[in-house]
């Protein structure tokens, strides 16, 4: 990807983010604050995931000292 | 990105990609946000694997404090979005892009080899991932 700049697109994302996260926007299109519904396994898969995340981030802390 | 040029630009490609992250009206995107928490879960932790190989005690320290210290970043921003995945909400991406270029911007400035290309295309590939399930 040597034309996309990650800083500005999160630039980007953070601006739609704050756009239509802003409760006023939610008020018109309520609809949008609920459109993430997870099933009980997805729930799990996630939950590993984030268990390896902390027992990574702790290895790499130590390591960097 | 050279079309995206004028403020006005800048705003309608906000609110798209803020309507991207966020989802459309009614549709629910866990399947697809469920599979780019786990595709960028497992992008990072090939790249944690890769810094753990090449980063053995006594060897590359500075170099190896370096890369941990930016590897344990982009954990926690990776964490963090499987986090608001996690409690149903749709959102944190901007963090993941701008640390996970962060860690770019840094594994960039190492030496030549391998090791560092295969790094910067698992950062690469959890960055596809990511906007894959906002898509």
């Amino acid at each position: 990807m040597p034309d996309i700049n990650p800083a500005q697109i999160a630039a980007w994302l953070k601006l739609g983010e704050a756009v239509i996260g802003s409760d006023l926007v939610k008020r018109f299109l309520p609809q949008i604050g609920d459109t993430l519904k997870l099933t009980d396994a997805q729930k799990a898969s996630i939950a590993a995931n984030i268990a390896d995340y902390d027992e990574r981030i702790a290895r790499a802390e130590n390591a960097s000292g | 990105m050279a079309i995206v040029r004028t403020p006005v630009q800048r705003i309608v490609l906000a609110v798209v990609l803020g309507i991207g992250t966020y989802g459309c009206a009614g549709k629910n995107v866990a399947p697809e946000l469920v599979a780019a928490e786990d595709a960028v879960h497992d992008a990072l932790a090939s790249a944690h694997d890769r810094v753990e190989a090449i980063c053995k005690p006594g060897q590359l320290v500075e170099t190896c404090k370096t890369l941990n210290a930016t590897i344990a970043q982009v954990l926690r921003a990776g964490r963090q979005f499987s986090l608001t995945v996690q409690s149903e909400r749709i959102g944190g991406l901007s963090v993941l892009v701008e640390d996970i270029g962060r860690a770019l911007a840094v594994i960039r400035e190492l030496p030549q080899s391998d090791t560092r290309e295969r790094l910067l295309a698992d950062l690469r590939r959890a960055l596809e991932s990511a906007f894959k399930g906002v898509q």
